[in-house]
């Protein structure tokens, strides 16, 4: 074959990717805070990512509270819920998910996978951080400002964002607008890192197609993230002219309280666009990722190779493109062209056809494997579960005829939950699992571990399937209060009851899990360097935690795919990536 | 603004399809396991990482250009729109531009 190098005598060939030149760090400040080493960074960004999807779990509490037992605390009050609702979204979907699986998964990752020293951009690398960090702080902001944050929905949609019946109109949407205008140039900067690691700082005989599926996730993501947030910047910039400068982008005339606005001839509908050709592509953002992760989990922890890797490659790969021409089903009754909605609702239900392909792939990995029920393992199989669950309810809302009557109610609540906030939330989950060990050298207790699955797991059902039977009644979402509708039962305050115990309890065993990690670091048991007993590189590093620059004197070799599991004639159950064949006779 | 959106993106198309093509995605990696010193081209471009960095960086910027154009056009085509005066200044600053290159 032309493309393989055989040096004399069995020699390796001079390495054919240059080492990354590395920063090295000449104090504690350039070591741990304003690191260029993409690990540190990792797990900046993870701490960071997990402390501000904390806040947005207390403000579900408040929520759920309210819903439950309407009007019984002082401290929410219409606006509040409002805002609430909000920030709750935002955060959950940009500031932590999107976050922690791209800047906390693909820092940590991508160079130890693809087996190099660094990202080939260390410096933007830290930047990237640091400008994430400075919007999650301005977004923070917001919650002290005069008026608080924003009330707007976490769509933003005009003109309501920036009239003044929406709570936070005042500074709350400009602090908003401005935190998510510097979270994409942040994440650009870190996007550009990985893409590009991932295409010019493979190993020596990494190719694509012996890359992880972990990695195909990320850079398909990423590149998602890179074409699709501009869309959400120019909507921004274009809402945050509007509410500062007063021009009419977005917002068409309008009277209010009896007085015209000084605006005119604006779109609204243009905004909708814009968000949502962001908007869809961001399930995506968030979802292969977590495709790819739980691949490796499955396939690791089945001891099983993945079955259909390069179906699993090309499926990747559809759903990234399909997602670009699908945005549209989030407006079905926005008032746009109804024979979009035909061409959205087709482009919509193919895009099931890859996603069935990994979802087969999958329970054909887990088939006749040798399945370790694992805490990691368990998480990637509820994400299986769930994720079929969530995707069902899905080919309901993507067709017009059935999205029309469940538009804003609970059931749409109900599915994107548990299709892109519970799903990707059980991969997140298994992912430290399964990674925590190389981070910090000690595996996280097990016992805790299953606790904190069984209760976020069953707690996730016991929340959202009643949760689509509410909306099925007709209980809309963002109301404060349902107060006396006739067309909702009374059974429906009771069965918001019941949510909210549950949501609380699910709540309580994240509080476990952070615990968990944190004793662990301390008191965790030894991990070894490869206590799974994987294939990918990152198992392979000569110390763990890695240490800087990752590989010691040379990069590893890789000389097979990452799947080598139960080899048949194998010593072990497992072949890491950097073995070779046994040599053959001439 | 749909119709603008996908004529941007087709190119893009194009370009990662034609890398993509390259890849060898068709190959069937569990059965090419290499020898001690048989070591596969990765297939990485020979170019360094600097200009292919700002090549994805020009594609992120024409991504935010295309949609910032696309959404003044559709909202230039309404009634009250208030032309932009075009001072002379505009076309001696585009000149230095261009001549800059």
């Amino acid at each position: 074959m032309v493309d393989i190098t055989i040096g004399a005598a069995g020699a390796i060939q001079p390495a054919e990717v240059k080492d990354v030149e590395l920063y090295h760090p000449k104090s504690w400040v350039t070591k741990y805070v304003f690191s260029q080493d993409a690990k540190v960074i990792a797990v900046q960004y993870s701490i960071t990512a997990l402390s501000i999807g904390l806040v947005a779990l207390v403000l579900s509490w408040m929520m759920r509270l309210q819903l439950a037992f309407p009007s019984s605390f002082s401290l929410i009050g219409p606006a509040e819920y409002l805002q609430f609702i909000t920030m709750h979204g935002m955060i959950m979907v940009i500031y932590l998910l999107t976050a922690l699986f791209l800047g906390g998964f693909g820092n940590y990752l991508i160079p130890l996978m693809v087996g190099a020293r660094d990202m080939v951009f260390p410096y933007v690398n830290m930047l990237s951080y640091w400008v994430y960090l400075l919007a999650v702080l301005v977004l923070v902001a917001s919650f002290f400002m005069p008026g608080g944050p924003t009330g707007a929905g976490w769509t933003l949609y005009p003109p309501q964002a920036i009239l003044s019946g929406t709570p936070g109109q005042q500074w709350g949407i400009i602090l908003m607008l401005s935190s998510l205008i510097l979270f994409i140039i942040g994440f650009t900067m870190g996007g550009l890192n990985y893409v590009v690691t991932v295409l010019q700082a493979r190993t020596r005989g990494m190719t694509m197609m012996r890359l992880p599926l972990t990695v195909w996730g990320i850079l398909t993501a990423t590149v998602l993230a890179l074409l699709a947030f501009p869309a959400l910047f120019v909507g921004c910039v274009m809402l945050l002219f509007d509410r500062v400068l007063g021009t009419s982008f977005f917002i068409p005339a309008v009277v209010e309280l009896g007085q015209h606005l000084k605006y005119s001839g604006g779109s609204p509908l243009m905004f909708q666009h814009l968000f949502w050709f962001f908007g869809h592509p961001e399930v995506y953002i968030v979802a292969v990722p977590a495709f790819g992760i739980v691949s490796d989990l499955i396939s690791t922890h089945a001891r099983k190779n993945i079955f259909g890797y390069r179906m699993m490659v090309w499926a990747i790969v559809a759903i990234g493109a399909l997602s670009f021409v699908v945005w549209a089903h989030h407006m079905y009754v926005s008032g746009m062209n109804p024979y979009f909605g035909f061409f959205f609702a087709t482009t919509t239900l193919i895009i099931a056809i890859p996603t069935a392909i990994k979802v087969y792939n999958w329970v054909l990995t887990l088939w006749r494997g040798d399945i370790h029920l694992t805490v990691p393992m368990l998480f990637a199989l509820s994400f299986i579960v769930t994720f079929v669950n969530g995707g069902l309810t899905g080919l309901f809302l993507g067709n017009v005829v059935v999205d029309v009557p469940l538009s804003d109610t609970m059931f749409v609540v109900a599915h994107f939950h548990m299709v892109m906030g519970m799903a990707p939330i059980f991969v997140i989950f298994g992912g430290i699992y399964h990674w925590y060990p190389k981070v910090t050298g000690r595996m996280l207790d097990e016992m805790l571990g299953k606790f904190h699955f069984w209760v976020t797991f069953l707690g996730a059902y016991l929340i959202y399937f009643p949760m689509h039977y509410l909306g099925l009644l007709g209980v809309p979402r963002r109301y404060f209060e349902l107060g006396e509708t006739a067309f909702v039962p009374q059974s429906a305050t009771t069965l918001n009851i019941f949510i909210t115990i549950a949501a609380l309890t699910v709540g309580f065993a994240q509080m476990v899990f952070l615990f968990n990690l944190i004793w662990s670091l301390f008191k965790g048991k030894p991990a070894g360097s490869n206590p799974w007993r994987a294939t990918t590189l990152e198992w392979q590093t000569p110390e763990t935690p890695p240490g800087h620059g990752n590989w010691g004197k040379e990069l590893p070799v890789v000389y097979r795919w990452a799947y080598d599991y139960s080899v048949p004639g194998a010593e072990q159950d497992f072949v890491p990536q950097n073995q070779p064949a046994i040599a053959r006779a001439a | 603004m749909s119709i603008t959106i996908l004529f941007f993106l087709a190119p893009i198309g194009v370009i990662v399809a034609w890398w993509l093509s390259q890849q060898r995605l068709m190959a069937k990696p569990w059965l090419e396991v290499g020898a001690i010193g048989e070591v596969r081209d990765t297939g990485a471009s020979s170019l360094p990482a600097a200009p292919i960095g700002l090549g994805v960086f020009l594609a992120v910027v024409s991504s935010l250009f295309a949609l910032f154009i696309s959404a003044y056009f559709m909202r230039m085509q309404v009634a009250d729109w208030v032309q932009l005066p075009a001072p002379k200044l505009l076309w001696f600053n585009t000149g230095v531009l261009i001549l800059s290159r």
